[in-house]
């Protein structure tokens, strides 16, 4: 930063402020400002940052007094009125709103088109401004950060071990709190039906660390998080729900699993962290020394201390790692610790989709404004006579553009009550339709004054952009122009018009083409999406969620012989076939995971590969069709003696490749003889992750692992099975009142939920590049129906001399079609140079798809042509006497 | 708003301008050394915009009250315009003077508080 190149910025700024007196005050004093405003800066009161920020203060407030005044003088001297002045402009104001209420036609169509603009891109960027850039609602939310314990050798590892996370609150200091949580779920029960609680064991310090206090009533201490003593703290929703919102409801008694639970606080409306929490558990401390770094189930989330920043977190962090590591060489091997800002945790991927949305909205502004843009155009050549003759009168250019540039704002200004108007009804009906593909959706949020500026500025910044065109034009007015227009003739600029708007209408059509192309790739990828096989026979199968009370079935056996009993009710059913529970739905990525061991092939732990693992009871693979390839399924009431496992075909071809993996022992430990399981079948893959292939996956009996909330499927003999949910409510009621059943819903359905977020997109941009191509449609139809306008009269000659009319109305085609054609290609270019952007979010289709180019081609042909088509045929009803007695 | 341009001849001065006055009254002086004697004579860290002086000093000239010296610049390139008080100035800048003083004696009269920082 030298001191030179500071002065030069610094008088070169100056000096465009000077531009704010008038020409002839600047011209005489120009010298004797800069020299003082040089001198004034060696002044020791206006050295450094302060000294030179109140320099310019003093510089700007000066500039902007003087030269307001000095214009004012200027004009009062110079002339009696009409000038920039705000009552000058008040006066052109109404006569251009008069002006444009004669105009209904352009007015409308500006207003709306603008409108729409604005409209669709305040609502991309509400949503923007609410996901994105609004701060999570905890106090010093940039200060969160979620810490996941990540394995080297496993991606998909990140829940953390209770005793890693005591090491790392103990041995580092970047942290003001770090807390844990584990999440579970609840049965609670009491008056009415059972309700399925979301509950999380958090450590004590949770609420602190989140910076929320609960509205009524205490967070839980250390004390009883350590004793484990039975205490709770519920959510504003639970509290509403079971106490009516009374403040009795602190001290009293909830019923979870059919143990009680003191209420000892409730927390504020809307805070709900993590995952729609309904109640808050102490979560008792895992004291195990190995265990505790064994089981890796928890969740952590810190506050950073101020000015720490989370790099300097992970450092910290790292140096714990290596020690573990060393410690532990078994369990550690490998493991790490990386801090996320909560916001970006919470946003996660889903971020962006909004921004390919952004862009999208960009251009469908775009598209508008040129739309505008080029009505305005046409507009300003009917109205080169008027815009002549005031320039023949003595208006200066500057006033003429200053009159296009006030007609363009006040459109501009209905345009944003339009555009607002639409984005709040756009706001709600996006998140009505993104659901959980919009992350904080549910989140409180009042549409935000920078929403609100927002569409402002856009409408403001679209006026500007589409006025520059007329300024330009009524810059170059010539004389001769002048006089043409004058005498009431054709003025040569016609045609340079009739090229503008198309070389507008082009740039219109190649958006059109690229926001198209872009639709069509993320409809193929959702259709891609959908079309994939999932390993099981979806249709016609009914799902819901069970929880059974814990404390009724302490032992795995019970689970199980509840399991094995409702499956027989189930059955029963007049018109179910088959029924079956899982832990894990079909499509779940979020399922649970172990590691594989294998009798006989010892692997140190760290090395041990994870599997899929999915407990469910006797009959469920059979209802949701997963074939089975090799050996047995197991039935009811097993296992008898010996534990058993299903595997799948990815599991058996990458374990036993080449061998029979039937007979083998897996998932036990060496120092436990009876923890052993036989494979004693192979069944077909089944997809967690649709756009990944199937992994090793294994499915073991209830009675072998103790799993209290469980997914229901039954299999409808025929018919829609939503049919049958009051009855397997039912059932599953009569077998266990405390059970709450929650999320009754097709298998379908449920595997849907898998492809909301490209859905949403898909949706979205369609919606988009939709009226993007009907925007243009009506610049094509307007630039043709000007051409026709135009050129009536040579028309009819030609007619008269004896052309056909289809050869007429051919020849108007034709040219827009040219034009199209000229858009299709530099589509093309520009889809294939941007299209690398959405590779990552697209599935089963590259970006430059061929045959999405070619339909969206076709699609703004076909387009083109219909649109023209009207003009078209206008051209081929010229009257050849008519349209030459007329001139 | 605008009309009172038109009678400029009439129209009071404003503080900028019995200022610049004040200062030529002492002697020809070059436009930025005006402004840094308006500057130290209000003291209280104030500062004087250059446009509204170079807007004063178009004002007085074109009413007759001052003149720029021609040729004047001297040695000093950097030094610009150089300005002298006519007689015209002179006597207005008297009349002024004792319309304020009248101002005063009234304002003394009425007790109405001018102190050190009197307003």
């Amino acid at each position: 930063m030298s001191s030179t190149r500071r002065l030069d910025v610094g008088r070169r700024i100056f000096a465009l402020l000077l531009r704010g007196y008038p020409p002839a005050f600047r011209a005489r004093y120009r010298e004797d400002l800069i020299d003082a405003f040089d001198r004034d800066r060696d002044r020791p009161e206006f050295r450094g940052v302060i000294g030179g920020l109140r320099l310019w203060r003093h510089v700007v407030g000066d500039v902007a007094h003087t030269g307001w005044s000095e214009r004012r003088d200027q004009r009062a001297a110079s002339s009696s009125g009409a000038g920039f002045g705000p009552a000058a402009a008040l006066a052109e104001t109404r006569q251009i709103i008069r002006g444009l209420a004669r105009r209904p036609g352009f007015a409308l169509v500006a207003i709306l088109t603008l409108g729409l603009g604005v409209g669709a891109t305040t609502t991309v960027f509400a949503v923007i401004d609410r996901v994105l850039l609004t701060p999570l609602p905890y106090p010093d939310a940039d200060r969160l950060v979620r810490v996941y314990e990540l394995e080297r050798a496993n991606a998909d590892a990140q829940m953390v071990a209770y005793g890693n996370y005591a090491d790392l609150a103990a041995q580092t200091d970047a942290f003001e709190q770090l807390a844990i949580w584990a999440y579970n779920s609840h049965a609670l029960t009491g008056d009415g039906p059972a309700r399925q609680l979301r509950t999380r064991e958090t450590s004590a310090n949770f609420g602190q660390t989140m910076g929320v206090r609960p509205a009524r009533g205490r967070w839980f201490n250390d004390d009883e998080a350590r004793q484990g003593v039975p205490v709770i703290v519920i959510g504003h929703s639970l509290w509403q729900e079971a106490f009516g919102g009374l403040d009795t409801a602190v001290g009293r008694t909830l019923q979870l699993d059919a143990a009680p639970y003191e209420i000892v606080g409730v927390m504020p409306e809307g805070f709900d962290f993590p995952s729609r929490a309904d109640a808050w558990i102490p979560l008792a401390p895992v004291v195990d020394p190995v265990g505790s770094r064994q089981r890796h189930r928890h969740n952590m989330v810190g506050r950073l201390r101020v000015g720490v920043t989370p790099a300097a977190a992970r450092e910290q962090m790292d140096v714990v790692a290596a020690r573990l590591e060393q410690a532990f060489p078994d369990l550690n091997k490998g493991n790490y610790f990386e801090p996320r800002l909560l916001l970006d945790d919470v946003v996660a991927n889903r971020g962006a989709s909004l921004v390919v949305l952004a862009g999208a909205v960009t251009a469908l502004l775009l598209i508008a404004c040129v739309n505008i843009a080029s009505l305005s155009l046409a507009h300003a050549v009917s109205r080169t006579r008027d815009l002549a003759l005031r320039a023949a009168l003595g208006a200066s250019t500057r006033r003429l553009a200053w009159l296009v540039t006030i007609e363009m704002t006040v459109l501009a200004a209905a345009g944003s009550v339009v555009g607002l108007v639409c984005s709040t009804l756009g706001v709600r009906a996006v998140l009505a339709l993104g659901g959980t593909a919009i992350p904080r959706a549910d989140e409180v949020a009042a549409v935000s004054g920078r929403v609100f500026l927002f569409a402002v500025g856009v409408s403001l910044l679209c006026a500007l952009a589409v006025s520059l065109l007329p300024i330009l034009r009524s810059r170059r007015l010539t004389t001769t122009e002048t006089a043409g227009a004058l005498r009431g003739g054709r003025s040569s600029s016609t045609r340079s018009v009739v090229q503008g708007r198309r070389v507008l209408v082009g740039a219109q059509l190649t958006l059109a083409f690229v926001l198209a192309v872009g639709a069509g790739l993320f409809l193929q990828s959702y259709s891609r999406l959908q079309a994939v096989e999932t390993g099981v026979d979806a249709t016609g199968v009914l799902t819901m969620n069970v929880q059974l009370p814990g404390g009724k079935y302490p032992e795995s056996a019970q689970v199980a012989r509840f399991m094995d009993d409702l499956v027989e009710r189930l059955e029963a059913i007049p018109g179910i076939e088959r029924a079956g529970v899982t832990l894990t739905p079909p499509v779940n990525a979020n399922g649970w995971y172990n590691t594989l061991t294998i009798r006989d092939r010892p692997v140190p732990r760290a090395d041990r590969p994870p599997i899929s693992y999915v407990v469910a009871g006797a009959g469920y693979l059979e209802t949701v069709r997963v074939p089975l390839i090799a050996g047995r399924l197991y039935g009811p009431g097993e296992p008898r003696g010996e534990m058993i496992a299903v595997i799948n075909e990815a599991a058996a071809a990458r374990h036993w490749p080449g061998e029979d993996p039937i007979g083998q022992q897996i998932l036990g430990s060496a120092d436990d003889e009876a923890s052993w399981a036989r494979v004693i079948g192979v069944v077909g893959n089944v997809r967690q992750d649709l756009t990944r292939e199937a992994a090793p996956e294994v499915y073991v009996p209830v009675a072998q692992d103790r799993v209290l909330g469980f997914v229901v499927v039954a299999r409808a003999a025929s018919g829609d099975p939503m049919s049958l949910s009051r009855a397997v409510e039912e059932a599953i009621g009569q077998a266990e009142p405390d059970a709450p059943v929650t999320r009754a819903m097709s298998l379908d359905e449920r595997i849907g939920l898998n492809v909301a977020q490209p859905r949403f997109t898909a949706a979205l941009v369609s919606m988009l590049a939709g009226l993007a191509v009907l925007l243009a449609a009506t610049g094509v139809f307007g630039v043709v129906s000007y051409t026709v306008a135009q050129r009536r009269r040579e028309f009819g000659i030609r007619i008269a001399m004896g052309a056909t009319r289809s050869r007429v109305a051919g020849q108007v085609l034709r040219e827009g079609i040219a034009v199209a054609g000229a858009a299709i290609l530099a589509g093309a270019v520009i889809s294939r140079l941007v299209g690398g952007a959405v590779a990552d979010m697209l599935f089963g289709v590259t970006p430059a798809d061929p045959s999405v180019y070619l339909l969206v081609g076709l699609t703004i042909l076909v387009v083109t042509a219909a649109a023209g088509l009207a003009p078209a045929r206008r051209a081929m009803s010229a009257d050849p006497l008519t349209v030459l007695r007329d001139d | 708003m605008t009309s009172h341009a038109h009678a400029a001849d009439q129209a009071p001065l404003s503080a900028v301008a019995i200022e610049v006055l004040l200062t030529l009254a002492e002697g020809e002086q070059h436009g930025y050394a005006i402004k840094r004697h308006i500057e130290t004579r209000l003291g209280d860290g104030y500062v004087q915009g250059s446009g509204s002086l170079y807007q004063a000093l178009q004002r007085l000239e074109r009413r007759g009250l001052i003149a720029e010296v021609p040729g004047a610049a001297g040695g000093d390139a950097r030094r610009g315009r150089v300005y002298t008080l006519r007689p015209e100035g002179r006597r207005t800048l008297a009349t002024e003077l004792g319309r304020m003083r009248r101002v005063l004696a009234h304002a003394r009269r009425q007790r109405i508080a001018i102190g050190p920082e009197g307003s």
